[in-house]
C-alpha cells in the first residue's frame, strides 16, 4: 500500500466524502517538494514555504508552544507538522477541525507522508468555500489557528471566512443600513445589487436613489467646465443626505463609489455615532478622491489589495478588500426566447463602455464581434459596424440576456492608457462574475487579482490579442470546453461570489470594528409613547410592555381574530401599504 | 337618494377613465356620487368634475414613503386612520372599488362593514359586476389580445343606466391652422411606451413649418430635459413649454385651449379625452388602444401591431420595432387633416359607439385576424351569457354588425373549420358558463358565415347587374 494509499485508507474510515475528494483533486500549479537534513518532506506552494526547511518539527513545536489552550479550528494543514505539534501538547484536546482549502495541497502531502495516526484524532474541511465551511461549523470555536503561510497563500480564503465566521456570530438582530449610490454611473448598479443583498439578509434597509437628480446633474455637468456649480450641487446632495440619514435613523451608511458626500457630512454623520462604510468599486489609481474621504470612515473597501497600504498611510481606520460579485437571481442561467435569441445572440459579443483600449483592441481584433453599450462615439469606422444600436445604453437585464445568448462573452476591461491589454491590471470587473453568474462563456484579460477568486480551469483568459484571436478560434470550435469552464466558472460564483455573501462579509467585518444594532425593535410601550392619538395608545396596551413588537405582530394577531374591530382593520390597511411599498420599491 | 362612493386610488389616467361612471351614477341613476383618490389628485378630481358630491383622498404617497424610508408606522396610522375615519362617517349605500389589487381591497374594506362593496378585489360575489370583471380578467390572462373591452366601459358595467352619450359618429375635428394650438405630451411613465423625442421632433417642426400652428408641451418635472430638447429645433415663437410648471387643475385648463392633442397612451391623454379635446394618439408597446383608447368622439389612434405585440411593461426590449415602425411624416399628415394609410404593422383606428358601448373601428376596413374575430365574439357573447341588470351590455347582435362593417372576413372564414368554435376555451370559466359561451361562440359564427355568403352572392348580382348594363 503506498503512504497515499494508506493516508486516503485512514480517512476514508471517518470521512469518506473528504477521502473521495482528496483523491480526485490535482496537485496545484507553483507547488515544489524540498527535503530537509532530517529527510522530512516539505512543500513550497507559490512561492511560500509551507514549513521550516531545515527543521520543521522543532518550528511547529516552537509556535504552538505559545498557546495557552487547544484552538477549535486549525486553518492550513501544511505538511502537518504543526497539527502534530499541537496534539502532542494537548493531547486531552477535544477533536480539532483543521480546515484545508486546497485539496490538491493535501493530495500532495498525502503523497509524501503517513499521517495515518494524526487523521483518526482530527475532522478534515477540504476544499469547502468559505461560506460553506462557515455554514457547516456547528458550534463557535474557542478561536482559530492559523498556520502563517496561510495568510499568505491563501489570503482571500481566510479573510471571507473570518468575515462570514464574524457575521454568522453576530451579537444582536438586524441593523439598519441606508444605502446611498452615485447619482448615475457604473456603482448604481452595484448599490442596488448591495441594497437587494443586504435587504435579503433581513436587515432594515434605505435606499438613499439619488438617480432623480441624473437630469440636473448631467446638465450641470455640461455647463461647468471648471466644476464650480458641480460642486454647489453635490454639497446640496450631501445636505440632501444627511437629512435622510436623519429621518431613517440608520446605525449605519453604505456609500458606493461617487456618491455624493461631502467631508463635512461624513463629520456630522459620525458625530451622530452613525457608522460609516464606503465600497470604493474603481481603480484607486485613476480616481483620487479617496484621499478626502477614506480618513473619515470607519471601513473602507477596495477591490484592488494594492490600495490598502495607501489607504492606511492616508490615516483610514480600516481598508479591507472586498471583490465585486454577481447578484444571485438576478445574473443567472436564462432560457431565451428565440426572439431574443436572434436579438442579442452572437458567436461573440461584448458588453461595455468605448474605453480607448477597447477601440483600440477591437479594431485589429478582425473577427466577427457585437459590441454593446454606450460611449462609442467617433469610433473608427471598422468599429461601426459592429456597434449595436448606436452605441445606447445597454439596461442591466438585456446584459443578462446578452451573456446568455453569446457563445463567447469577450471581457477586455477597460484601461485609458493602454492599447488592449493592461498589462498591470489587478482588479476585477463586476462582468466577470455577472457573466460566469449567467453560466455564460468568457474569455476575460488576465488581471493580477483573479488567481485567487477563481480557479484556471474555471475561467479561460488571454493576455494580448493574439492570444485572443487564437482562444476566440479555438473555443468556437470546441463547444464542450466552453459549457465546462461556464458551468465551473458558475459553480464558483454561486459558492463564493455573489452579494449576499460579500454583504455578510462586509458586516461581519463591521461588526468586528463595532457596529452594533441600536434599536432592538421597540416595544408597545415605545410606540405607544409615541402616538398621539389616544384610541391607539389604548390599543397598543394589549401587547405585553416589554420586548420587541413590529407591525407584522399586531397583524398577525389581528388575523387570528374572527370579527375585527375598527383599529384592527386600519392596521390591515396599514399593513397593504406596507406591502405595497416592497413591491413598487424595487430599485432593479 | 342613494349615496354612492368610487374608489380609484391609481394614477391620473385611471382616475379620468373612472369619471365617466360617476357621471352615469350622478345624471343617469340620480345617486349622489362621491369619489375616493390619492391626495395628489383630490384637487383635480373637483376640477375635473366639480358636479362631484365629495372627494375624499388618502395620502397614498406619505403612507408608501412611511415604509420605503423605514419610518415609525405610528404617525400613519393615526394619518390612515383619520382618512378612514371620515369615509366611515359619511355612511355610504354602496361603494364600488375600480382598482385591481390588494391595497384598494384593504382601503375599502375598514369601512365595508357599513355598506356593500363591489368591484375589484371585493368579496361582493352577489354583485353582478363582479362576474364580468372575472370574465374580463379570463380574458386578458388567456391572451390579452381577446379583450375587446374598453376600461371606461368596464367601469361603466357598475352603472344600471349610463348617461346618455354627449357624441356621435363622424365628429370630425377640424384640421389645424395657422391659429390653431397643438398640445404635445412627449413623456409617459413607461420608457416602453414612450415614442422617441427625435421623432416628436420631426412632427413638430413640420406642422410649425407648413401649417404655422402653436406648439404647447406638458409633462411633468421628470420630463422637462427631453422637453427642452425637443423645444430646441422648433420655432421659438410658436412653442409654449410649460412642462414642469402646471398644477393638475392648470393642465386641465391648458389642456382645454387646445385644439388637439398629440400623445402617446398617458395620462394628459386621458385628460384630454374627458374634457372633449381630439387627440392624435400614439399606442405602441404595452398599450392597446381596445382597452385605453382615448373615449369619445374624434380622436384617432395610430397603434402599432407587430407579432410581438401587446408586450408587458415589466419585459425587456432591445430594439422597439413597435414605436419606430410609427413614421412622423404621416403622423404630421395626419395633424393636418390629409387621409394617410399607415405602412404595416401599424393600423389606423377610430372611435366608434357600438350600442351603448365604445369600439375602435380599423380605418380603412382591414382582413380580420383570428384575435379580431375572437376577441368580438366574446365581447358579444359577455352581453347574453353575464347579468344584465348592470346597464347596456354589448350584444352578439353588435358584434356581428361591427364585425361585417368593419373587417373584411373572408380571408379567415376560408381558413378555418366550420366547428372551430368548439375547441375554444376560457381557463377558469365555469362549466356552465363555458357551455353558453361555446354555444354563442357556434351562434355568432354561423350567423357570420351567413352573412360573408350573402354579401357574396350580393357582390355577384351586382358585378352582373353592371356586366348587363355594360
Amino acid at each position: 500500500m503506498t503512504t497515499l494509499e494508506k493516508n486516503l485508507s485512514a480517512l476514508r474510515e471517518r470521512q469518506p466524502e473528504t477521502a473521495a475528494r482528496v483523491e480526485r483533486s490535482c496537485t496545484p500549479d507553483g507547488l515544489e517538494r524540498i527535503e530537509t537534513p532530517q529527510g522530512f518532506p516539505v512543500h513550497r506552494l507559490r512561492g511560500r514555504l509551507l514549513h521550516s526547511q531545515r527543521d520543521p518539527e522543532r518550528e511547529a513545536r516552537k509556535q504552538i508552544a505559545r498557546l495557552d489552550r487547544p484552538p477549535g479550528l486549525v486553518v492550513g494543514f501544511g505538511d502537518g507538522f504543526h497539527i502534530e505539534a499541537l496534539l502532542e501538547r494537548f493531547p486531552g484536546a477535544e477533536e480539532i477541525t483543521v480546515v484545508e482549502p486546497e485539496a490538491g495541497l493535501l493530495r500532495a502531502v498525502f503523497e509524501t507522508r503517513d499521517l495515518s495516526r494524526l487523521l483518526s484524532r482530527i475532522r478534515l474541511a477540504v476544499g469547502r468555500a468559505p461560506a460553506a465551511l462557515v455554514r457547516d461549523l456547528t458550534s463557535a470555536p474557542a478561536y482559530w489557528y492559523v498556520h502563517p503561510p496561510v495568510e499568505q497563500i491563501q489570503r482571500r480564503y481566510l479573510e471571507a471566512a473570518r468575515a462570514l465566521w464574524s457575521y454568522r456570530s453576530r451579537p444582536q438582530g438586524p441593523v439598519r443600513i441606508l444605502v446611498v449610490g452615485p447619482v448615475y454611473g457604473g456603482s448604481y448598479p452595484v448599490a442596488c445589487y448591495a441594497k437587494e443583498a443586504l435587504s435579503r439578509l433581513g436587515h432594515e434597509v434605505a435606499f438613499a436613489d439619488l438617480s432623480a437628480f441624473q437630469g440636473g446633474y448631467r446638465e450641470l455637468e455640461a455647463w461647468s467646465r471648471d466644476r464650480n456649480l458641480l460642486v454647489v450641487f453635490e454639497e446640496l446632495l450631501s445636505r440632501f443626505l444627511e437629512k435622510r440619514a436623519e429621518a431613517f435613523g440608520p446605525d449605519l451608511v453604505l456609500f458606493l463609489a461617487q456618491a455624493p458626500i461631502r467631508e463635512e457630512s461624513l463629520k456630522r454623520l459620525r458625530e451622530k455615532d452613525i457608522r460609516l462604510a464606503y465600497w470604493f468599486v474603481e481603480d484607486y489609481r485613476r480616481m483620487t478622491y479617496w484621499e478626502r474621504i477614506a480618513p473619515l470612515t470607519d471601513v473602507f473597501f477596495t477591490i484592488q489589495r494594492e490600495a490598502e497600504g495607501p489607504m492606511r498611510a492616508a490615516g483610514t481606520r480600516c481598508v479591507r478588500y472586498l471583490p465585486l460579485a454577481a447578484l444571485e437571481g438576478f445574473h443567472e442561467p436564462l432560457p431565451l426566447t428565440e426572439e431574443e435569441q436572434r436579438r442579442y445572440g452572437a458567436d461573440l459579443s461584448f458588453v461595455g463602455a468605448g474605453y480607448p483600449n477597447r477601440r483600440n483592441f477591437f479594431a485589429r481584433l478582425s473577427r466577427d464581434l457585437r459590441i454593446w453599450g454606450n460611449e462609442w462615439e467617433g469610433a473608427a469606422p471598422v468599429l461601426a459596424e459592429m456597434i449595436q444600436d448606436q452605441g445606447r445604453r445597454v439596461s442591466a437585464e438585456e446584459s443578462v440576456r446578452i451573456f446568455n445568448a453569446s457563445r463567447i462573452n469577450l471581457n477586455l476591461h477597460s484601461s485609458i492608457c493602454h492599447d488592449g491589454v493592461d498589462p498591470h491590471g489587478d482588479f476585477v470587473n463586476p462582468r466577470t462574475f455577472e457573466i460566469a453568474g449567467c453560466r455564460a462563456f468568457q474569455l476575460v484579460d488576465r488581471r493580477s487579482l483573479l488567481g485567487e477568486l477563481f480557479e484556471p480551469d474555471e475561467l479561460a483568459l488571454f493576455q494580448d490579442l493574439e492570444d485572443a484571436r487564437d482562444k476566440i478560434d479555438h473555443f468556437l470550435s470546441h463547444e464542450e470546453e466552453r459549457l465546462a469552464y461556464a458551468r465551473r466558472g458558475f459553480e464558483r460564483v454561486r459558492q463564493e461570489h455573489t452579494y449576499d455573501l460579500r454583504m455578510q462579509e462586509m458586516l461581519g467585518v463591521l461588526y468586528e470594528q463595532g457596529l452594533r444594532s441600536r434599536s432592538k425593535g421597540k416595544s408597545a410601550r415605545d410606540w405607544a409613547q409615541e402616538a398621539r392619538s389616544p384610541e391607539l395608545r389604548q390599543y397598543l396596551e394589549q401587547f405585553p410592555a416589554q420586548g420587541p413588537v413590529e407591525l407584522e405582530d399586531i397583524v398577525g394577531e389581528i388575523r387570528k381574530k374572527n370579527n375585527p374591530g375598527w383599529e384592527d382593520r386600519v392596521f390591515l390597511a396599514l399593513m397593504a401599504f406596507k406591502e405595497e411599498s416592497t413591491c413598487r420599491g424595487s430599485c432593479s | 337618494m342613494s349615496h354612492v362612493l368610487v374608489c380609484q386610488l391609481a394614477r391620473m389616467g385611471d382616475l379620468c377613465q373612472s369619471l365617466p361612471l360617476v357621471r352615469d351614477l350622478k345624471e343617469a341613476e340620480g345617486c349622489s356620487v362621491s369619489v375616493l383618490v390619492d391626495r395628489r389628485l383630490g384637487e383635480l378630481a373637483a376640477h375635473l368634475a366639480p358636479w362631484l358630491d365629495g372627494v375624499f383622498t388618502i395620502d397614498i404617497q406619505a403612507h408608501l414613503e412611511t415604509f420605503r424610508n423605514s419610518l415609525s408606522w405610528v404617525a400613519s396610522w393615526e394619518r390612515l386612520e383619520a382618512e378612514l375615519r371620515s369615509l366611515r362617517q359619511a355612511r355610504f349605500d354602496r361603494v364600488v372599488n375600480l382598482n385591481f389589487g390588494p391595497l384598494a381591497a384593504a382601503v375599502v374594506k375598514t369601512f365595508g362593514d357599513t355598506c356593500p362593496v363591489e368591484g375589484f378585489g371585493s368579496l361582493g360575489s352577489e354583485s353582478p359586476a363582479a362576474e364580468w370583471n372575472n370574465f374580463i380578467r379570463l380574458l386578458l390572462q388567456t391572451d390579452r389580445r381577446l379583450c375587446r373591452f374598453h376600461l371606461v366601459d368596464i367601469f361603466r358595467f357598475h352603472s344600471a343606466r349610463k348617461a346618455a352619450p354627449r357624441w356621435s359618429d363622424g365628429v370630425v375635428p377640424s384640421p389645424l391652422t395657422s391659429r390653431s394650438t397643438l398640445g404635445v405630451q412627449i413623456g409617459t411613465r413607461c420608457a416602453k411606451r414612450t415614442w422617441a423625442e427625435t421623432r416628436f421632433a420631426d412632427v413638430l417642426r413640420t406642422v410649425q413649418s407648413e401649417l404655422g400652428v402653436r406648439v404647447v408641451l406638458f409633462g411633468d418635472q421628470r420630463e422637462a430635459l427631453p422637453a427642452r430638447r425637443v423645444a430646441r429645433g422648433l420655432k421659438a415663437e410658436l412653442v409654449t413649454d410649460l412642462v414642469g410648471k402646471t398644477s393638475l387643475p392648470d393642465l386641465a385648463d391648458a389642456l382645454s385651449g387646445c385644439d388637439r392633442i398629440l400623445s402617446a397612451d398617458t395620462g394628459t391623454l386621458h385628460m384630454a379625452a374627458w374634457l372633449g379635446v381630439p387627440s392624435v394618439a400614439l399606442f405602441f408597446g404595452p398599450a392597446r388602444v381596445f382597452e385605453t383608447g382615448p373615449y369619445g368622439p374624434g380622436h384617432i389612434v395610430l397603434q402599432s401591431e407587430p407579432e410581438c405585440a401587446p408586450c408587458s411593461e415589466s419585459s425587456s426590449c432591445g430594439k422597439p420595432v413597435c414605436s419606430e415602425a410609427i413614421p412622423p411624416a404621416g403622423v404630421a399628415r395626419l395633424l393636418a387633416g390629409s387621409q394617410w394609410t399607415p405602412p404595416p404593422p401599424v393600423v389606423l383606428y377610430e372611435p366608434t359607439q357600438v350600442g351603448h358601448c365604445l369600439q375602435y373601428k380599423p380605418v380603412p376596413r382591414r382582413k380580420a385576424s383570428a384575435w379580431d374575430v375572437l376577441g368580438l365574439l366574446c365581447w358579444g357573447a359577455s352581453g347574453e351569457i353575464l347579468p344584465s341588470a348592470q346597464g347596456r351590455v354589448p350584444t352578439l347582435r353588435h358584434a356581428l354588425d361591427f364585425l361585417c362593417t368593419h373587417y373584411d372576413l373572408r380571408p379567415w372564414a376560408d381558413s378555418v373549420q366550420d366547428n372551430w368554435t368548439d375547441g375554444f376555451r376560457l381557463p377558469g370559466l365555469p362549466p356552465d358558463r363555458q357551455a353558453a359561451l361555446t354555444a354563442i361562440l357556434r351562434r355568432g359564427w354561423r350567423e357570420l358565415l351567413e352573412r360573408i355568403r350573402n354579401h357574396d352572392h350580393a357582390g355577384e348580382e351586382s358585378l352582373r347587374a353592371a356586366g348587363a348594363a355594360a
